[in-house]
């Protein structure tokens, strides 16, 4: 039987390794395409664009990733209560056209950092566009629902955002429309999918699930109850 | 300007081929600090023909660049900090109500145009062998090797001289090495012995330097070496020479060619500073200076007392202790950046060299004939590898197998590059079986031909008859 592992997953992105301005350089667009399977495959498809008259190397940048699980009672994921830490992440790539740029990543304790760098300068009011693909364990897997959570945003600004999630279960819940995320600020984007041909839903399918056995734990007391009283 | 030539150098035509990219920062003290030392790959093949094993310097390697193709590479190894053979000092005159700041500007290396821009500050009064645009003092000069300049700044008395930059780069070459394709041909013929002639055309516009080795092979599986030469031809030359065999059975007469052009390549290397976490290129940091104290003077005198002479040092000297800038000439980065994943174990230090024929239906014999070795084959040659069925052990790859032979899972990162190569890949993977188990591989396409060749396969050659290179 298949482990039912409620996990809230956090991914935050930090798109420069210094904390600055980010006057330099924006990111014009932002493609995010999540694949939620057993794992998620991410691939973003960023591009950089040069804001002064100069040739600009973007260097090193950072992505940063957290996986937050849910505490359980049993095999039930609880709403309340978590605990964090670092994600592996496995075929890391980092590549622009046929040019690939070196990508790797750590873990910090509570949290890993995927890295690329790029050496190769960007021309002058010029663009770039990189794409980044990996896949992590970041899917809140369980028998009903999947879902997978992740935060958008860094000290660099983000004028256009587009976020596809696809899974072959059917989406159920989703959450986030940012359409551009300012430097120093954060978008998070959620996405649930279900075995069961649901609907989009309002609340998350987990949610559904307790208030249906909550619901069904207090049917069952007050009928109980009742048959109780009309024995004595 | 130097900012608009470099940026043309590294965008748009390209006639380099390497640049080298050094994040410094430049003190008025002579001194400069260099974070991160990297070089980048920007070589555009203008030769009108393709290249093969192309070396760069002790910097990179590529298999193949097509005429006319550009090659990127974006490296992840940084050399060793080297600072620039350029020093600027500053020394500080101070008078009553002025203060002289002479830059002196020394170039250690190569000739250079080096420009030095400083934005206006409140206490500048005037500037000396530089001039003031649009809010910057500019100092332009072109220095020769081992040449100085001077520029002024006039200020008031106490001063604050803010952070400026220096453009400028220089000019070294690499040695380019790489080997195309040339007209390789061996004739058979009979008299009293069998006669083998070999013959090699240099058909390219400059020289190229040979290794040939010729060998016979017999049926029972012998093999004898016929010769072995050492040749530079010129553009146009061509090298032949016979051998007589004398055998009752038929010979194969084998013939294997090293061909390598050597060139040169050019080599800059520019400065650049950090801004906001990224690497401006092209400018390095001119760090500012600014007095701390005022020196007085006995009063009533003016204009003819000796002024005080202080050279100050920077606000923040740097930690390492400052170094005269080295020698520079001759310099040959000391690393090797592959861009595509070859395993090492494929690049054989030769390569065989198919012969064309103006004849129609051929394939020519490249390889050993012997028995139980094998060969590989895709399922749309099938029926040519069916030829060698009975002596051979027939290779193929899982995306094209054929009915009677042996399927072989290839290196899957060696296909991935093999692709980006251009191929397709059920080519892409018969060439990464064949280097998997070294045998000869039959193909009908002469560009995957040309990157089996020049990874060390050898190769059949099957299909319609081609005009010979």
């Amino acid at each position: 039987m298949k482990r039912i592992v409620k996990l809230q997953i956090l991914l935050v992105a930090l798109l420069a390794m210094q904390a600055a301005c980010g006057a330099v350089i924006e990111i014009s667009e932002m493609n995010i395409t999540v694949q939620v399977a057993e794992k998620a495959h991410f691939r973003y498809e960023i591009t950089l664009k040069n804001k002064i008259d100069k040739p600009l190397v973007p260097g090193i940048s950072e992505l940063r990733l957290q996986k937050v699980e849910s505490r359980r009672l049993l095999l039930l994921p609880l709403p309340f209560g978590e605990k964090r830490c670092g994600v592996d992440v496995e075929n890391l790539r980092a590549y622009s056209g046929n040019m690939n740029f070196r990508s790797y990543y750590e873990k910090h304790g509570d949290y890993s950092s995927v890295y690329y760098e790029i050496w190769y300068p960007i021309e002058p009011h010029g663009e770039k566009e990189v794409v980044l693909e990996f896949d992590a364990d970041l899917v809140d897997s369980g028998i009903l629902f999947k879902s997978v959570t992740f935060p958008v945003g860094g000290d660099t600004d983000i004028r256009s955002l587009n976020v596809t999630f696809s899974s072959d279960w059917n989406l159920c819940y989703r959450e986030g429309d940012a359409s551009s995320v300012p430097a120093n600020h954060i978008a998070f984007f959620t996405a649930e999918f279900s075995i069961i041909p649901l609907p989009v839903l309002p609340i998350r399918g987990y949610l559904l699930f307790w208030g249906f056995l909550l619901v069904f734990v207090l049917v069952a007391i007050v009928i109980l109850r009742k048959r109780k009283n009309m024995r004595t | 300007m130097i900012l608009p030539l470099l940026l043309l150098m590294l965008v748009a035509t390209s006639r380099g081929c390497v640049y080298e990219i050094r994040d410094v920062v430049f003190y008025p003290n002579g001194s400069q600090e260099v974070a991160r030392d990297w070089v980048i790959v920007d070589f555009r093949n203008q030769y009108g023909y393709d290249l093969f094993d192309v070396e760069i310097g002790d910097i990179a390697k590529v298999p193949v660049v097509r005429k006319g193709e550009e090659v990127r590479i974006d490296p992840y190894k940084n050399l060793s900090p080297r600072e620039f053979p350029l020093s600027i000092t500053a020394s500080v005159k101070t008078f009553q109500e002025r203060s002289e700041i002479e830059y002196t500007v020394r170039n250690l290396g190569n000739g250079t145009e080096v420009e030095v821009r400083i934005p206006v500050f409140r206490d500048l009064i005037s500037c000396g062998n530089c001039e003031i645009s649009s809010g910057t003092v500019i100092f332009r000069k072109s220095l020769e090797k081992n040449e100085t300049a001077n520029f002024t700044l006039i200020t008031s008395r106490q001063f604050s001289v803010p952070n400026g930059t220096v453009s400028f780069s220089y000019e070294d070459s690499l040695n380019l090495n790489f080997t195309a394709n040339i007209p390789v041909s061996v004739e058979k013929s009979k008299s009293d012995s069998w006669i083998g002639i070999f013959k090699v055309t240099n058909t390219l516009d400059r020289e190229i330097d040979l290794k040939m080795v010729a060998f016979v092979e017999f049926q029972d599986g012998s093999r004898n070496e016929l010769f072995e030469r050492y040749e530079r031809l010129g553009a146009g030359e061509s090298f032949t020479k016979s051998v007589e065999v004398q055998s009752n059975d038929v010979p194969i007469f084998l013939f294997k060619v090293q061909a390598r052009v050597s060139d040169f390549c050019k080599l800059t290397m520019v400065p650049a500073y950090e801004m906001d976490g990224r690497h401006v290129v092209g400018q390095a940091l001119l760090k500012g200076l600014g007095s701390s104290f005022t020196p007085s003077y006995p009063s009533g005198v003016w204009g003819g007392a000796l002024p005080a002479q202080v050279t100050l040092t920077p606000p923040s000297t740097p930690e390492t202790t400052a170094t005269p800038p080295a020698e520079f000439g001759g310099f040959r980065p000391q690393v090797f950046i592959p861009p595509l994943k070859i395993p090492e174990l494929l690049l054989s230090p030769y390569f065989t060299v198919f012969s064309l024929s103006f004849a129609g239906f051929f394939f020519v014999l490249v390889f050993p004939v012997r028995a139980r070795r094998g060969i590989v084959a895709m399922r749309e040659h099938e029926n040519i590898a069916r030829l060698f069925a009975r002596r051979f052990r027939i290779y193929c790859p899982p995306s094209s197998p054929i009915g009677y032979g042996i399927v072989v899972e290839p290196d899957e990162e060696l296909v991935s590059v093999l692709i980006e190569s251009g191929i397709p890949r059920e080519y892409a993977e018969s060439v990464a079986v064949a280097a998997k188990v070294k045998k000869p591989l039959i193909v009908d396409r002469e560009e995957v031909a040309k990157i089996a060749l020049s990874i060390g396969i050898p190769v059949i050659m099957y299909g319609k008859p081609r005009r010979a290179l």
